[in-house]
């Protein structure tokens, strides 16, 4: 259940259209489109269990060699940037799956099948890391995260969420 | 004169690497194979290293590869990642065998750009297959 959406008995929100005017018909239009948005939308539950799974793969990660080939543990100051990015993803972004990386960058990623698939990596300067597989074609390269998803790797998710490869 | 016990003893060492050679990666971090797919980390080389280590696993049967890591890898592996010399090859990544321990080599050289790194990874997690450890 999305938490976000009002319930229908609420006054303000009732799309009943006895009598209405033109006025009356845009705010219907308007409402149906803003119930469909945050039907769209990714819960506040969501992102906590998100930083939940967050937090038990960087508690996996913590001793020196954690994979067996001598990976690096995660830092803080990266832990900090990750919940950092995880908290500026747009809602109309579906949450991605995070992972450890072995030389201690923290990575998520957005899984559709195994040839279409897009992760942002980010690591203790807060630079991210981005690559994504669609179909044949793939993209990489590299940005700074300063407080909001930067435009590049949010037209990249896009592009994967949306790819018809 | 001892015969080679095949059924047992997996250090023989293969006497091809080709394109269709077999390798495999143990695994031992389960966030590396989550949900029952491999990810690109079980690919990616440690900080600082251009390389990853593999077993070169021709003619081993599945249970000869488990027993195989047992002996060698140095870590109990609950899962492997199956793949071959070929996909290397197709991206750029030579497969270095050196027999250190038995039926090891390095694959690499993976660029030193992170992003480029993980878009190989990504790429040679696509292509293998994982093999999860029974258990009980």
């Amino acid at each position: 259940m999305n938490t976000l959406i009002p319930s229908r008995q609420s006054a303000w929100w009732s799309t009943s259209s006895v009598g209405v005017s033109e006025t009356h018909r845009e705010l219907d239009r308007s409402l149906s489109q803003v119930r469909k948005y945050l039907a769209s939308t990714v819960s506040g539950l969501e992102r906590v269990e998100t930083l939940r799974r967050l937090r038990d793969v960087v508690r996996e990660s913590l001793a020196v060699g954690w994979d067996g080939y001598g990976a690096t543990p995660v830092t803080p100051v990266t832990y900090a940037w990750a919940c950092q990015f995880l908290m500026a993803l747009p809602s109309f972004i579906p949450m991605p799956e995070p992972a450890v990386n072995p030389d201690g960058d923290i990575s998520f990623e957005w899984y559709r099948d195994g040839q279409h698939v897009f992760a942002v990596s980010i690591d203790q300067r807060g630079l991210l890391h981005y690559s994504g597989l669609f179909g044949p074609k793939s993209t990489y390269g590299t940005d700074q995260f300063a407080g909001e998803l930067p435009d590049e790797i949010a037209r990249q998710i896009h592009r994967h969420l949306s790819d018809t490869d | 004169m001892k015969l080679h016990d095949r059924s047992t003893d997996t250090s023989r060492t293969p006497t091809r690497l080709d394109d269709s050679s077999e390798l495999t990666r143990y695994l031992r971090q389960e966030s590396h194979w989550r949900g029952g797919r491999l990810r690109s980390q079980a690919f990616m080389p440690p900080k600082d290293s251009v390389v990853i280590s593999v077993f070169l696993v021709d003619g081993l049967t599945s249970m000869q590869r488990w027993h195989h890591g047992d002996a060698y890898v140095g870590f109990v592996a609950s899962a492997r990642a199956d793949f071959h010399v070929g996909t290397c090859r197709a991206y750029d990544l030579d497969v270095m065998f050196d027999d250190k321990p038995p039926r090891h080599a390095n694959v690499g050289f993976f660029p030193t750009d992170k992003a480029a790194r993980n878009n190989v990874a990504q790429r040679l997690a696509s292509h293998a297959t994982l093999v999860e450890r029974e258990t009980g």
